[in-house]
């Protein structure tokens, strides 16, 4: 089990991350879902001993990262942000490197890296040099060095940026995988589909700090067990408040000029009363949908601020 | 240790792997060689030319020839009547009817050293300096097997006591020749006095300190700048390494990459060009060792203080140049004035080539290179302190 305790990290005067605390245990994906700037790829590196954290503590199965570094890198396996990979070198070339850099030795590296190199599907383009492959080739041989060592925890580091679907739906499966296998996975990602199919439980993340947890059964109740009614149109925000705020079992998610997210109990007719009451007082509305809870208003409502692919 | 050898192993693997390196690595630096080597002279090996005419034809003038070849000239004997027909060699040294005669008798005997005027000056330099320590030897000799024979030692103001030349002397002095030397000249001059290193004994050692430092330069520093640039460094340091030892795996990785280098033109200047190398392996070694650890670190400060590839590229190259020509790559140090051989000496290179000098052109053992060595390896470690403070593993 990875636990994180109090981990904060400054850059000058600017806390990256304060203060976060939670813990990922083995099979389960535990997601970190933020915007950018949120404090993902710091608290990443702390975890993976590139950066010193300010303060906290990181234990993985009792092994203290600030006391045995050595031992605490043995058992884990990091697929960063950026594509880490020679680009002269193939795939398997790749793989044979990082895989004995993390202690893989003779027969045994040979059979992982074949094995690796099937689950991602880049057995057939194995020998070509790397630097050739598509965007999503390479992410998902980016994740393939990472997890060639079996390692326990598996740090991924929104390990689906700027791919095609297909190469998407192949990593997201591949994590489901490994985790299935016993492995602890942490995963950063600032799409909300992702971590709302991915993973068990979820870290809400913003400026540095957790939010909120828990799997997503558990978020949306933070938002209430209603349905979520989102308006835009030209009306100002002060001239809907005093409208929602007079009935009081409306609760707002979210309001700022010309949007509006509403949280609306689960009764019948309750949302078409609530919208002939706005159009009564003269707001113009352009566009009306009504959703079930999901991470998007739990996390507009939680951090005041959407979170947009 | 056995992830600083993957490290290590991975640079030399992404060095054979980089398609030019054929041509910067072996055709270029074996071409400099070959090129340089026959500009500076045309003779490949310090074995000097030296046609002997003996006209005595006595045990004691073939004993003398024997010294000369052991002083490294590439000697052919002549009978006088072939040497009255054929033409005139470069150097030819006459020993006259009546040497052994002469030397039994204590009387001074000149020999006859004939330079044609358009022979190699260095050379001849050179000869003349064998000539004379062949004498001396050959008297040592003389002198060891006489005290041998218990004769009375020669007083000076007398005629010696003739000594006689029979089986007995001669196998006493054959005993005398093989073994070590009991008086031993070291000849030692300043920098105008003693031959330039030319030839081939100049441009193999030239070549392979400068091929060294611009190629372990550029691609040691290039890598490193690259593994920076695509984060691998970043990746590699999540790994169950100390920074140290990465650090170790990549500076072991740029010695290799030296080795290589200096070992593709030992070979090809040995076998394929006939250089010459010393009679030293180990100071040789000692001495490529050293430099190769001073050019890897000197790559690693490199690879951690400059940003691109470009950057690094054009950068190690320039200065490698740099170093190489004040170092006394391009022309022997002995050949600039005194100023410029002392500020020349703040290359490492000119460190390096005046070992290899010592080794190649003069003929010096290996305790020759001791002081090179350690300097070689003070700048090594000071690069290499400096390189691993400002090397950053993640920005
Ligand atoms: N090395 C650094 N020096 C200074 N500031 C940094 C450094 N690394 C990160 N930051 C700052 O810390 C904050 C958190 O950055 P971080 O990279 O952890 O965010 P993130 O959640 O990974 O974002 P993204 O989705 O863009 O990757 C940002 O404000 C960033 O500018
Ligand atoms: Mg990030």
């Amino acid at each position: 089990m990875l636990s994180v305790e109090g981990l904060s990290r400054s850059f000058g005067s600017l806390q990256a991350v304060r203060d976060i605390s939670f813990r990922v245990h083995p099979g389960e994906i535990y997601g970190l879902l933020g915007p950018n700037g949120a404090g993902k790829t710091t608290t990443i590196s702390c975890i993976c001993g590139l950066l010193r954290p300010s303060s906290g503590r990181i234990e993985l199965h009792g092994t203290d990262l600030g006391s045995q570094p050595i031992a605490f890198k043995r058992r884990i396996g990091v697929v960063p942000q950026e594509i880490a990979l020679y680009g002269d070198l193939s795939a398997r070339e790749n793989l044979s490197f990082w895989g004995r850099l993390a202690g893989l030795r003779g027969s045994a590296l040979q059979r992982r890296v074949t094995a690796v190199l099937e689950t991602v599907g880049l057995a057939e383009r194995s020998r070509e040099p790397c630097r050739k492959f598509s965007g999503g080739m390479k992410r998902r041989l980016n994740l393939a060095v990472g997890m060639v060592h079996e390692p326990q925890l598996l740090l991924l580091d929104e390990p689906t940026v700027g791919i095609d679907v297909q190469a998407r739906i192949n990593i997201l499966d591949v994590v489901r995988d490994i985790a299935r296998r016993g492995t602890a996975v942490l995963y950063t990602t600032h799409y909300l589909e992702e971590a709302q199919e991915l993973c068990d439980r979820i870290g809400i993340m913003d400026k540095g700090k957790i939010f909120a947890e828990g799997d997503l059964e558990h978020l949306k109740g933070l938002v209430g067990e209603g349905q979520i009614l989102t308006l835009r149109g030209g009306f100002a925000a002060d001239a809907l408040r005093p409208v929602v705020a007079a009935d009081d079992t409306v609760r707002i998610v979210s309001l700022e000029d010309g949007a509006a997210m509403l949280d609306i109990p689960p009764h019948r007719g309750e949302v078409s009363s609530v919208l002939s009451r706005i159009l009564g007082h003269g707001l113009s509305i352009d566009d009306i949908s009504i959703q079930e809870p999901n991470l998007q208003s739990v996390f507009l409502k939680l951090t005041g601020r959407e979170l947009r692919d | 240790m056995r992830r600083i050898l993957t490290l290590a192993l991975h640079d030399l693997r992404l060095t054979a792997k980089d398609r030019p390196v054929l041509f910067w690595m072996v055709i270029m630096p074996v071409g400099f060689v070959f090129l340089f080597g026959s500009m500076g002279g045309g003779e490949r090996t310090p074995r000097i030319d030296l046609t002997v005419v003996d006209e005595d034809g006595s045990f004691l003038s073939g004993a003398f020839a024997e010294a000369l070849g052991r002083e490294g000239f590439r000697i052919t004997r002549m009978t006088p009547q072939v040497a009255d027909t054929s033409a005139a060699p470069d150097r030819r040294l006459r020993v006259p009817a009546g040497f052994q005669d002469s030397v039994r008798a204590g009387r001074q005997v000149p020999v006859f050293l004939d330079i044609q005027s358009d022979a190699n000056a260095a050379a001849s330099f050179t000869a003349e300096l064998h000539v004379q320590r062949a004498i001396w030897k050959t008297i040592v000799n003389l002198i060891a097997s006489g005290h041998e024979l218990g004769l009375a030692p020669v007083r000076a103001n007398e005629p010696a006591a003739p000594f006689a030349v029979d089986e007995v002397f001669e196998s006493a002095f054959t005993a005398a020749a093989a073994r070590p030397e009991i008086i031993t000249v070291e000849v030692e001059s300043g920098g105008r006095g003693r031959p330039v290193p030319s030839g081939m004994n100049h441009s193999l050692p030239a070549t392979i300190t400068l091929f060294m430092l611009i190629n372990t330069g550029i691609y040691g520093g290039v890598f490193l700048t690259q593994e920076k640039q695509d984060r691998v460094l970043a990746r590699q340091a999540t790994y169950p390494m100390s920074p140290a030892a990465i650090l170790a795996g990549k500076l072991l990785g740029r010695v290799l990459m030296g080795l290589t280098q200096a070992l593709i033109l030992i070979l090809a200047g040995r076998f394929l060009l006939g250089a010459y190398l010393g009679n030293s392996a180990f100071g040789l070694f000692a001495v490529i060792l050293c430099l190769s650890f001073t050019v890897a670190a000197l790559a690693l400060f490199w690879g951690a203080v400059l940003r691109s590839v470009e950057q690094t590229t054009a950068i190690t190259l320039v200065v490698s140049l740099f170093l190489g020509a004040i170092g006394g790559c391009w022309w022997p140090l002995d050949v600039v004035p005194a100023w410029m051989r002392a500020a020349g000496h703040v290359s490492p290179a000119a460190w390096a080539m005046d070992a290899f000098h010592a080794l190649i052109s003069f003929g010096a053992g290996p305790g020759a290179v001791l002081l090179p060595c350690v300097i070689l390896v003070g700048y090594g470690l000071l690069f290499l302190a400096v390189g691993a403070r400002l090397l950053r593993f993640s920005d």
